[in-house]
């Protein structure tokens, strides 16, 4: 059987990509240092 | 007792709800077992009455939210075929891919006091098991990314379009880089059939990932 024009199957994806590893990772080390900071404070 | 039936108008939409919402899990729980980021951006949180790893990165969160924003128009109207979350190396070739294989009854009449509670059954089962999965598959090359891909047809993309604009989050055809997985080894995962949708999960995994 013929697909019926404009219905043939197709795979999309998003055209933007996720965050990349390297930004995931400096976010998360100043997130440490954030934590580290203020734990330092409230025992200051 | 309430009985819906698939022409009933919500119907569409309560299915998408739940399947998104539980791709939404999915999605976090494979980046984490499969360590595609740090271990360090999730947190251990409570879904389907277990115990998951969701990401508490905001961007990331972010993107998985928008990625399903504009799935969720053609799972409501039964066009999402399969939703496959594709593992990359450095090179975007394509590691492992795991696909939710959807298909939806084209009529029936369920009874939604038993509904939601034999779903979320049936739904822990596939978080438990990709909660374990590392076990079945071989580690993935350092520096690895995801990406998103929905299987569905031509005509059915135009139930996308809106939600892309408003979410100004463009979709375009696949690559066959990244559809296409030479030697590839299938490993089945796990099979549910309820009365609002049937699911089945296996991943793909390359032969050689190095």
């Amino acid at each position: 059987w013929a697909e019926p024009a404009g219905d043939q199957k197709t795979v999309l994806m998003p055209c933007r990509t996720p965050p990349s590893l390297d930004s995931v990772r400096l976010w998360l080390e100043a997130r440490k240092q954030y934590q580290l900071l203020q734990r330092a404070r409230e025992e200051a | 007792m309430t009985t819906l039936t698939r022409q009933d108008l919500n119907f569409g939409q309560v299915v998408a709800d739940i399947l998104c919402e539980f791709l939404e899990v999915a999605i976090h729980l494979i980046l984490y077992v499969r360590e595609v980021y740090p271990s360090g951006i999730f947190q251990k949180k409570k879904k389907y009455n277990v115990p998951v790893q969701m990401s508490c990165h905001p961007e990331l969160n972010q993107y998985i939210q928008d990625t399903l924003h504009c799935v969720k128009p053609l799972i409501e109207k039964n066009d999402a075929e399969k939703v496959a979350v594709v593992i990359m190396d450095k090179e975007h070739h394509p590691v492992e891919r795991f696909v939710f294989e959807i298909s939806q009854p084209p009529l029936l009449s369920i009874s939604s006091d038993t509904l939601l509670s034999h779903v979320e059954q049936l739904l822990r089962a596939f978080i438990l098991k990709i909660s374990v999965c590392d076990a079945v598959l071989n580690s993935n090359p350092p520096g690895c990314s995801f990406t998103v891909l929905v299987h569905t047809r031509e005509a059915a993309t135009r139930n996308m379009e809106k939600v892309q604009v408003i979410k100004d989050f463009p979709w375009i055809v696949a690559d066959e880089q990244e559809v296409h997985m030479p030697d590839s080894r299938l490993i089945p995962l796990k099979t549910m059939t309820s009365d609002i949708v049937k699911m089945q999960l296996y991943v793909e995994e390359r032969a050689q990932k190095t």
